[in-house]
């Protein structure tokens, strides 16, 4: 069976900010388009991004036999995402993610039961906030950011993991893909948000911890930071402008975007 | 019942062995497992550069996801593991099935092509290496028609203009049922071959073909459109 959990995972970019990516990515690129102004709306991804998707392992553990399947999960539930976009043939996040995790059953010849489903469902709506999240949302909000979401899965405000991790109150609108029929990183859903703030596409700044995210963003207009958490890092292609703000954490981030406040 | 004339395969791990490739990255990353992380994130990044209208070609792709996943986790990429790398996905040999059951095709009157993410450069090396290039009628490559990038809908649409056929003539064959979804949204058919680490995706159109190889999709779609 593939495990990813054997790939090499060294943390060199804990403790270590733009000085060091900037060796490895020519980032002297980045430096030059920095944000001169700060942004009027804040849009934050939320799987992955704010929230830890390694509180599912125990039920990849106990399916697959290994917990870092579930990076394989969600890397497929986002490809696929994306084919049905192309397609223009959407599903609901939900049963994409399940079918996705029926289909890896069948590869890894593993059986996939409703109640494994219904579980996988119940623990992406308990989700738990990384550690950097939730004293740097409220700065951010102190500073006086507007904050909302745009998530590829429903949004569930009132109920879903931003509730139960106690961060939903911090954001004045929760907006999911789904009300475009298509998912990130097509231009409409960063185009929803604008129109949802009543701003325009440059007030946004995309923050996440996924570059595919932030290449829709950017080629849409919006600025853009990269939480380069474990195992993150941009992609570096003609054509695509990175990320203004790139950054190990989102205390990083944060920070950058208070100084900008205070300018 | 419209019949199928012409059958259009995918070419990266549909017909050519991709797994050749992995000890390329089992000596960079220290784990054969990376190879599966690359290819993921090459159809991922391929995908969103197509969704935000930004052509980038497949190789290139290939190689800043490679730096991408590379730098976090500390490990240097020379040029000569970029060169490496190319050099070894341009040599991807068949998979044995894949030699007799394409002639089988091609004796039961199908016209046979291929359509490609990548370059027609690299594809051609791929086909010329592995003895296949003969049996396609043409070859296509979405870096000379589309500038777009599977599963995008007009990658198809340019090889059923250019043959001047209808859509219900034409069949995809492939091992990735995010490609046998490209085909079937452009109209066409779609058999998938289950090679490892691919199945089919029951949430989305269903491929009319399925099979562990290529033998048994050859099989269906001659009985389905072949001659007699």
């Amino acid at each position: 069976m593939y495990r990813p959990h054997q790939i090499g995972r060294r943390p060199v970019l804990a403790g270590i900010g733009a000085a060091a990516m900037a060796a490895s990515f020519k980032l002297s690129l980045v430096r030059a388009q920095a944000l001169d102004r700060a942004p009027g709306v804040l849009v934050f991804d939320v799987a992955e991004s704010l929230l830890d998707l390694r509180a599912l392992r125990p039920l990849f553990e106990r399916a697959f036999g290994s917990g870092a399947m579930v990076d394989e999960w969600f890397g497929e539930t986002i490809l696929y995402s994306e084919s049905a976009t192309l397609t223009d043939t959407f599903a609901p996040f939900g049963q994409l993610g399940a079918g996705v995790l029926r289909m890896l059953g069948r590869i890894h010849h593993v059986s996939i039961s409703e109640a494994d489903v219904a579980e996988l469902g119940k623990g992406l709506a308990s989700l738990p906030a990384h550690p950097d999240v939730p004293d740097s949302l409220r700065k951010l909000k102190e500073a006086g950011y507007r904050l909302v979401t745009l998530t590829d899965s429903p949004a569930n405000p009132g109920r879903g993991a931003l509730q139960t991790a106690g961060l939903a109150d911090l954001f004045e609108q929760q907006l999911s893909a789904e009300a475009v029929r298509r998912y990130k990183p097509a231009r409409e859903t960063y185009e929803m948000v604008a129109r949802a703030t009543g701003t325009r596409l440059p007030e946004l700044c995309m923050i996440a911890a996924h570059p595919w995210d932030l290449i829709g963003a950017r080629t849409a207009g919006c600025s853009a930071a990269l939480i380069a958490r474990d195992g993150v890092a941009p992609l570096i292609v003609p054509g695509i402008e990175p990320p203004q703000i790139i950054a190990p954490s989102l205390t990083d981030i944060a920070a950058q975007l208070i100084q900008l406040k205070h300018a | 019942m419209p019949t199928v004339r012409n059958i259009v395969f995918d070419c990266n791990e549909t017909i050519l062995d991709l797994t050749t490739i992995t000890p390329v990255f089992q000596r960079l990353f220290g784990a054969p497992g990376a190879m599966r992380l690359w290819f993921r994130e090459l159809i991922t990044y391929s995908q969103a550069l197509t969704i935000a209208d930004v052509y980038v070609p497949f190789t290139d792709i290939g190689g800043a996801v490679l730096e991408k996943i590379a730098a976090p986790r500390g490990v240097k990429i020379t040029a000569a593991d970029r060169q490496e790398l190319t050099d070894r996905f341009a040599t991807m040999p068949p998979y044995p099935d894949v030699p007799a059951a394409l002639r089988r095709l091609k004796a039961a009157g199908f016209h046979l092509f291929t359509l490609t993410d990548n370059t027609a450069a690299i594809s051609g090396r791929q086909l010329a290496h592995g003895g296949l290039v003969d049996l396609f009628d043409r070859r296509f490559s979405v870096d000379d028609t589309a500038k777009r990038h599977k599963p995008a809908p007009e990658a198809y649409a340019e090889v059923t203009r250019a043959l001047g056929a209808s859509p219900s003539h034409m069949c995809m064959v492939a091992c990735h049922t995010w490609d046998t979804i490209g085909a079937q949204a452009a109209g066409w058919e779609a058999g998938l071959i289950r090679r490892v680490n691919n199945d089919v995706l029951d949430i989305a159109a269903q491929p009319q073909y399925v099979g562990t190889d290529l033998n048994a999709i050859a099989d269906q779609i001659i009985a389905r459109h072949g001659p007699g």
